[in-house]
């Protein structure tokens, strides 16, 4: 093949061919097929759990989506987001709105609440391309505190869009129709709980695919490339005749349009699907805003696996907290009611002590490990004067601050 | 609140207290150039603390001991983050910036199992009573408190203002927020400067939080970002008077003020429009501005 000039014999054959060389999944490097397997666990879950713990774990589902939502924009280009309950919100609310308020089938429900999400993005988007690292963050945080704000102002009524309300503090207290449900008024009407759960479930799991692919798509083509680029700096994307104004509006819709469409779906899937500020802000209006960075943090920035990873291992935590039911002796109170602290503490300590998350980590170890068993010389890292993702949002963050607060010129 | 006199009082008592609830993190973005999104949390502390103290349920001492205990918690714990976690990552700003985010909601949280399981208090409700609470010379007690709350507020600044002018370890502070280099090479120890502007910082936040719960009528665990939010209200300050400078703290949290209630007043519905207005202008303000009104520079 090598000494054939590229144009000669049959090129569409060869193209086919290589094609299918790449797709053998023997020949995928070892961290793509655990990948693989992971999903396919993912996929296989319902064999082995209760419909009740099926049903809390496909709130997991829901949680990679929305923290994977995170990763593609503040991972990927170093826009640190500190409200991205605002798109789950529109999302949520926006769906709910749709099909009951205007009676519209769930499907067209999704698309408008995912098209009114990316309209969010541009909201949030447009601002970034004239503000900086701290400023935009701090927009990010307002964004969903207003929007909390509008609910409660358009409590009774928005003429048009809601001409029921949007419910004030309390949510929404009509159901979306449900995907999946024994009840009648579903989409699909099934006869038992179990299939209830399992039909709940492999909705979310669809989802989740289809966020994730799509986003480990955009994130490994070249716009991928151009916003690691901007992540690192943005100067050389506007040398290379890339303007980074539109990639930055680009990220936040895309992440816009991908957490509301599965705050969108959440509703419409259950198991609790009521639009309310509770369950999409979070009752402390940004505790779920939160959550979404720690889980993407802990499972690695910018690498979208991490944010699948780290959703996995933050409901984890929450699940090993909530059965650790001892008595702590001082206080007289059981473990498990500390929730949230222990997930916040696990937090901490892994953006104290292991900044680059752990997929990155273990990738790298994994590595380490495979050359020796190969008998070959420990590999140099690919990016040995590279630097990880957060390494290199850090460092954009410090030149940014420095900039404002007139530090030292380095 | 009728007429504009009314209306120019009010407004007048409610940004003394903005100031106050600002100037710790003006102080800490000052110095450190670390946004503390756990300066809500702080004042929480100062507001819990004070009910410890001081209501039936707890030691029920005299309010004006719970504000004290309050100003000295909110001290402790401000140098307590700074030593316990801070201080590790300071040369990385995104960390720290999540970090004291996710500090701010664990304090929050830790403050709401001890209301709600160790004390039997609703987190939600939690009683602190004003400072002044009867009336005295022919004066309401609340427009008594309030010209405590405002009298305070300034005696504090002015005290601030003496101290980081006239003072060696106030010249210190600015000079390590002016040039960290240049601060290590005239021999200050920013590490000590830096627990220093920590301490401060929570102090005034503590202080500020027993004020602001007993103006309200009582605190709860989510009064860092429920409305008047100070969370929020303390970032749009900041970014209104210019990141790091007190004197511009001071004048934002009086446009903040003033706007607010002016908007409150005379805007027909504006009662519904207290949480948004501030939220809007700040908004407008980053946009238009973005350095604000007083950038860059030192305290004055």
């Amino acid at each position: 093949m090598a000494t054939q000039n590229p144009l000669d014999g049959d090129v569409q054959k060869r193209r086919k061919q290589a094609v299918k060389e790449r797709l053998k999944f023997g020949n995928l490097p070892l961290r793509h097929r655990l990948g693989a397997y992971g999903f396919v666990m993912l996929g296989l879950l319902p064999v082995i759990l209760q419909p009740s713990e099926l049903l809390n774990f496909t709130y997991v589902l829901f949680l990679m989506m929305f923290a994977i939502s995170w990763d593609v924009v503040s991972g990927y280009t170093g826009q640190l987001s500190f409200g991205h309950a605002f798109f789950f919100a529109l999302g949520g609310y926006g769906t709910a709105v749709i099909t009951t308020q205007h009676n519209m089938p769930i499907f067209v429900g999704i698309a408008g609440a995912t098209l009114l999400a990316a309209i969010g993005g541009v909201l949030i988007g447009v601002p970034a391309l004239r503000l900086d690292g701290p400023y935009l963050s701090l927009v990010t945080l307002i964004a969903p505190l207003l929007l909390f704000q509008m609910f409660v102002l358009f409590s009774e009524g928005l003429p048009l869009l809601a001409p029921q309300g949007l419910g004030g503090t309390g949510g929404l207290t009509v159901q979306p129709p449900q995907l999946v449900s024994i009840g009648d008024g579903a989409f699909i009407t099934v006869e038992t709980t179990m299939m209830e759960s399992l039909g709940r479930y492999y909705a979310a799991f669809i989802a989740l695919l289809i966020v994730f692919g799509v986003c480990y798509a955009v994130t490994r083509s070249s716009a991928g490339s151009v916003f690691t680029a901007i992540r690192e700096d943005e100067d050389a994307v506007r040398s290379a005749g890339l303007n980074p104004a539109k990639f930055k509006i680009f990220a936040f819709v895309l992440a816009g349009a991908v957490g509301g469409f599965a705050a969108a779906v959440w509703m419409h899937v259950g198991p609790f699907g009521y639009p309310n500020t509770e369950n999409l802000f979070g009752p402390g209006k940004i505790d779920l805003s939160i959550e979404v960075i720690v889980m993407a943090i802990l499972g690695g920035m910018g690498t979208i696996v991490g944010a699948v990873v780290g959703a996995l291992l933050f409901a984890a935590t929450t699940a090993l907290v909530g059965w650790l039911d001892f008595t702590i002796p001082v206080l007289g109170l059981e473990f498990s009611a500390l929730s949230p602290l222990p997930e916040f503490l696990l937090a901490m300590l892994t953006l104290v002590f292991m900044p680059e998350g752990v997929v990155p980590r273990n990738i790298k170890d994994g590595r380490k490990l495979l050359a020796r068993y190969r008998g070959e010389a420990p590999p140099e890292p690919a990016d040995a004067d590279g630097r990880s993702a957060s390494e290199s949002v850090v460092s954009k963050y410090r030149d940014e601050i420095e900039e404002i607060i007139g530090g030292d010129n380095r | 609140m009728a007429g504009i006199t009314g209306a120019i009082l009010t407004a007048t008592f409610i940004s003394a207290l903005y100031a106050i609830i600002a100037i710790g993190f003006t102080l800490i973005f000052g110095v450190g150039g670390v946004l503390n999104f756990a300066h809500g949390a702080f004042i929480t502390v100062g507001a819990f603390t004070a009910m410890i103290v001081s209501s039936s349920s707890g030691l029920d001492l005299p309010i004006a001991v719970g504000l004290l205990a309050g100003t000295l918690m909110g001290a402790v714990i401000g140098a307590g983050t700074y030593l316990g976690v801070i201080r590790y990552v300071r040369k990385r700003p995104v960390t720290v910036l999540i970090l004291t985010f996710v500090i701010g909601f664990f304090i929050m949280y830790a403050l709401r199992i001890l209301a709600n399981d160790i004390m039997n208090v609703n987190a939600l409700q939690i009683p602190v009573s004003p400072v002044i609470n009867e009336g005295r010379f022919g004066i309401g007690a609340s427009t008594l408190n309030n010209l405590f709350i405002f009298v305070s507020s300034w005696v504090l600044i002015g005290a601030l203002m003496w101290f980081v002018n006239y003072t060696r370890t106030g010249r210190a502070i600015i000079a390590v927020s002016q040039s960290d280099k240049g601060a290590s090479l005239v021999g200050i120890n920013a590490e000590k400067i830096n627990v220093i502007t920590w301490t401060l910082a929570g102090a005034f936040a503590g202080f500020a939080g027993v004020l602001l719960a007993g103006r309200l009528g009582g605190g709860s665990w989510l009064m860092a970002i429920d409305p008047p939010a100070p969370l929020v209200l303390s970032f749009a300050i900041v970014i209104l008077g210019g990141l790091g400078s007190i004197k511009g703290s001071v004048v934002g949290a009086y446009i903040i003020g003033f706007f607010e209630t002016f908007t409150v007043s005379f805007v027909p519905n504006g009662s519904q429009l207290a949480g948004i207005s501030s939220l809007a202008l700040l908004l407008v303000f980053l946009i238009v501005k973005p350095e604000g009104l007083f950038g860059r520079e030192a305290a004055e």
